[in-house]
């Protein structure tokens, strides 16, 4: 299979918009002026978090804030402290600070950027621990999630996948950003039930979720019937670990 | 090829992707980055400071008043310590100003290791010379203004000062972020992406000083001693006699060197000369008998042979021979080679990433008209053969390269594992101490082994492949020739393999990882036995639909040929070549 | 409404042909420009890169209408289509302000086909 034709390459898992069983786009928003504007969106690695970070972010855009965002992760240098500090003292009424990975700053640093950013109309970060700031959502993976997602990629029902899916997502502890990555290689290399169920996904179906790429969609997936009926994720959540 | 149980591969086989470093090798890997950066900082800046004091001194006393001197006193001393030469000098003002007098040539004057050089100091201010002397508001009287250049001097600690500082700097620099505030993608900037891009711009300039830096020591302790043994070969034999014999102790951090200080004269016809030089290589080292020896042979009233400078009567020496202590004059040379090595392998990297890369952006789409129009295709040169094919990564750049790391990483870690081990010795272990040592001394055991694998590699036989063109395009044939130099009857399979990759990278959540798919591989020469066969011609030819070579920031397509010997017991050799296969279209068939 | 139309429908080219056609529009009100590019972008496992060939602002007058255009393919990179790497053409056309765009995929190679990583390639 070629690269471009890979319903899991990289530019479509972009394009997935972020669900949650408990939560609507309007429900996030909300909390989010509840707790002040400024919140964490706790969660494992490949949960959700960041998807959901950019598209809140793209929402206060929208509503004419001035976003800036930040990324920090494993690979990055760490930032030169005293320009973070400056950039978020320099914050007023009308900006918001996004922090993609505000979990790697050590604990001191990032206490002085939450107080100095107080000027800030909003300040949403992403971490693996709650502490950082009051947890706007928890972000968590599961069996059926995966399943819809895996779905939405084909553009048909993915139970024909879901042993493989299963397979895959106790593999990589339920890091769903894993999960796609493995189901690309396989995909690639047009592994049987892979390649199955490709041959019978419907074409339409992928150019219209190609085009609705662009925007924003925070939707209530699962019917509690539907959520009922997914089996228990391993280590997928953070379970309120704190950060140190 | 078949794997052997016993044999340990230190590193990966041509054109395999290697393992990427996990957050413990990136963490070791910027300690010591540090370090090495941190000391180059830390000495630079060290010395840049006591050389500004010592310019700011000499620089003063251009503003002091000119007056007129005479000299009372003018002779060399002979003090003790490691430079026990010392020229004393009196004078005084004899001119209408208020009546002072000094004691030094330059506010800060210094002593000297050879009689001959003291006494060269004090030359211009015989006995009763009258002379030009500098007073300051303060009456402090010299002889000499310091001398004005003295503040370019400054410019060479510097040079370690900004080395360290840029490379701390590439290391702890935060990454541009590479969205702008509207959320919309920006050029790849510096910093983090510095480090990534500048391998070979920072080999150019790490190899360009320490080739600097070895070139003038050796120049300074090697070669002109060298050259003084040659000449000296054609100086006249005197009969000299020994006025002074000691063997002198250098105290430092590292420990106790020793020199011998001879101190004699001898009758040049028209008055009496004086020298301390024994041989052409001065300097210290370690092993006090050999230095007592020397001294026992010139104690003092001997009369010893000695050879003068037929030209230059006033300069002599005792040994005029290579010594073995001649061999320290190599070790600046190691430095010099190693920065030659270092400047040629920067300049490949450099060239060849130059040639590879295509420049773009991580963007999305749709494109937004404010955003720069980039270079698309890669700049490349061409050049008609037979032209020799760089390896990737010279076997001989990755022993030196391993050596260096290790002398360095062994260097750091022993002196605090000494510390730890005389604690030890003393009845007071350091527990502490000793517990935090042991993966610095584990890392410091495997970069032994390292080097010894690669020396082991070293004495490999050397492939040597060569090409009729410097690239090729797609359709079109490339005659290669390869062969191995040294023991190639060592070999027991030999083979030669055109690699075509894809490698994509990505980040996952807080990681980049890059992925890598073989999508061609062509066997090309597979040798079993090949002993007699050391070498042969081969054509290759790219397929006609071929994709041609490309790099952006994310994505590339490789091309590669890999050559590999296998040997039994042995390191196997291992190179890969990279080919760049140009967007040419083939017209009407492969050549 | 944005679209771009290539003379005879082709959406194929080797290097160093010319590209051309027309864009046609309709919008609300007459627009401030119009952006042509000729850009190549990268799909597949990694992230996206991007390469602009060439760009051109083409004439507007009116709120509906048409403008030619004649662009030069470039030597490369070639459409490519790999496991990990795919390589595609594409022109772009964008009305300014209020940023509608068109976009029509194109493939550039040798024989106005992609080369293909692993068959053959």
């Amino acid at each position: 299979m070629r690269a471009h034709e890979n319903p899991f390459r990289t530019q479509r898992l972009g394009s997935l918009a972020f669900r949650h069983p408990d939560w609507t786009a309007k429900a996030l928003r909300e909390r989010l002026d509840a707790l002040g504007g400024r919140a964490a969106i706790v969660g494992p690695h490949g949960s959700g978090k960041t998807t959901l970070l950019g598209e809140l972010g793209a929402g206060l855009e929208r509503e004419g804030l001035r976003v800036r965002r930040r990324f920090l992760n494993a690979d990055a240098a760490r930032p030169w402290f005293p320009a973070l500090l400056g950039e978020a003292r320099a914050l007023r009424a009308g900006d918001a600070l996004l922090f993609d990975g505000a979990g790697h700053l050590p604990r001191w640093q990032w206490r002085a950027l939450a107080r100095a950013g107080r000027g800030a109309s909003a300040l949403l970060v992403t971490a693996h621990c709650v502490g950082l700031l009051p947890t706007l959502v928890e972000t968590r993976t599961d069996a059926a999630l995966l399943a819809e997602l895996t779905g939405e990629l084909l553009s048909r029902p993915a139970e024909p996948l879901a042993p493989l899916l299963e397979e895959l997502r106790e593999q990589h502890a339920g890091n769903l950003r894993d999960v796609f990555l493995g189901l690309y290689d396989l995909a690639a290399r047009d592994e049987p039930r892979v390649a199955a169920a490709l041959a019978a996904r419907d074409e339409p179906g992928v150019a219209a979720t190609l085009a609705a790429a662009d925007e924003p969609r925070i939707e209530a997936l699962l019917s509690n019937e539907t959520r009922r009926k997914g089996r228990t994720p391993p280590a997928s959540r953070t379970e309120g670990r704190r950060c140190r | 090829m078949a794997r052997r149980g016993w044999k340990i591969r230190l590193g990966r086989r041509a054109g395999q992707p290697g393992p990427e470093a996990g957050p413990v090798g990136r963490f070791l890997g910027r300690l010591l980055a540090t370090a090495f950066f941190g000391l180059f900082f830390g000495l630079g800046v060290f010395f840049t400071w006591g050389m500004l004091q010592r310019a700011g001194e000499h620089l003063e006393t251009y503003r002091w008043s000119e007056r007129v001197c005479e000299v009372e006193r003018s002779e060399v001393v002979r003090a003790g310590g490691e430079e026990p030469y010392e020229p004393r000098i009196a004078f005084r003002s004899i001119d209408a100003g208020p009546a002072l007098r000094g004691q030094r040539i330059q506010r800060r004057d210094v002593e000297y290791g050879s009689h001959g050089e003291a006494l060269a100091r004090l030359g211009p201010y015989p006995v009763g010379a009258v002379a030009t002397c500098y007073a300051s508001e303060a009456g402090e009287l010299v002889l000499e203004r310091g001398p004005f250049w003295s503040a370019l001097l400054v410019f060479f600690p510097l040079i370690f000062v900004v080395i360290g500082g840029v490379g701390l700097w590439a290391i702890w620099s935060p990454d541009r972020p590479t969205r702008d505030a509207a959320g919309r993608p920006r050029l790849q900037a510096l910093g983090a992406n510095f480090r990534r891009r500048a391998e070979g711009r920072v080999l150019l300039w790490m190899g360009a000083l320490f080739a600097a830096i070895g070139g003038l020591t050796f120049w300074f302790f090697g070669a002109l001693p060298l050259w003084q043994v040659y000449e000296a070969r054609s100086w006249d034999a005197q009969r000299c006699t020994v006025e002074h014999s000691s063997v002198v102790a250098h105290q430092s951090d590292d420990g106790t060197t020793y020199s011998v200080d001879i101190f004699y004269r001898w009758d040049r016809g028209r008055g009496v000369e004086r020298s301390s030089r024994y041989s052409f290589f001065g300097g210290s080292s370690s092993g006090r008998a050999a230095k007592a020896e020397i001294v026992a042979a010139h104690r003092e009233g001997a009369e010893v042979a000695c050879w003068v400078h037929p030209q230059t009567p006033n300069e002599a020496v005792l040994e005029r021979e290579l010594t073995l202590h001649a061999a320290v004059a190599l070790v600046p040379l190691a430095f010099l080679v190693i920065g030659v090595g270092m400047l040629l392998h920067g300049r490949q990297i450099s060239g060849r990433r130059a040639a590879m890369r295509s420049r773009a952006y991580q963007g999305g789409l749709p494109f937004r008209a404010e955003d720069p129009v980039l270079e698309v295709l890669p700049t490349f040169e061409m050049r008609a053969g037979p032209v020799p094919l760089a390896a990737d990564s010279p076997r001989w750049m990755r022993f030196v390269g391993l050596v260096f790391a290790t002398l360095f990483w062994n260097g750091i870690v022993s002196v605090f594992a000494y510390q730890a081990w005389k604690s030890w010795q003393r009845g007071n272990p350091e527990v502490f101490l000793m517990f935090f040592l042991v993966p610095f001394v584990l890392v410091g055991i495997a970069l032994v082994f390292g080097v010894i694998h690669a020396l082991l590699g070293m004495a490999n036989p050397h492939p040597v492949l060569s090409a009729n063109a410097s690239t090729v395009a797609p359709g079109r044939s490339l005659e290669l020739q390869w062969r191995f130099r040294g023991r190639a009857e060592r070999l027991s399979r030999v083979r030669l393999s055109l690699i075509g990759r894809e490698e994509a990278t990505y980040r996952v959540g807080t990681n980049t990882h890059t992925a890598q798919e073989t999508f061609h591989e062509e066997v090309l020469v597979d040798l079993a036995a090949p002993s007699c066969q050391m070498g042969g011609h081969v054509r290759v030819a790219l397929p006609a639909g071929a994709m041609h070579s490309f790099e952006s920031e994310h994505n590339k397509v490789v091309w590669q040929l890999d050559l590999s010997g296998e040997i039994e017991r042995w390191p196997d050799v291992s190179e890969s070549y990279p080919l760049v296969v140009l967007p040419l279209a083939e017209r009407g068939g492969a050549t | 409404m944005i679209e771009i139309r290539l003379d005879e429908s082709r959406s194929a080219f080797e290097p160093g042909e010319k590209l051309r056609g027309e864009v046609h529009w309709v919008a609300e009100t007459a627009p401030r420009g119009l952006a042509l590019r000729l850009l190549w972008y990268t799909e597949g496992r990694g992230d996206r890169d991007v390469g602009v060939a060439s760009r051109e602002t083409l004439p507007v007058g009116s709120s509906t209408g048409s403008s030619a255009f004649s662009l030069e393919a470039p030597s490369g990179p070639w459409s490519c289509s790999g496991q990990l790497v795919s390589i595609r053409w594409a022109l772009e056309a964008e009305l300014e302000p209020g940023g509608e765009v068109a976009r029509l995929e194109l493939v550039l190679g040798p024989g106005g086909s992609e080369a293909l990583l692993g068959q053959g390639g």
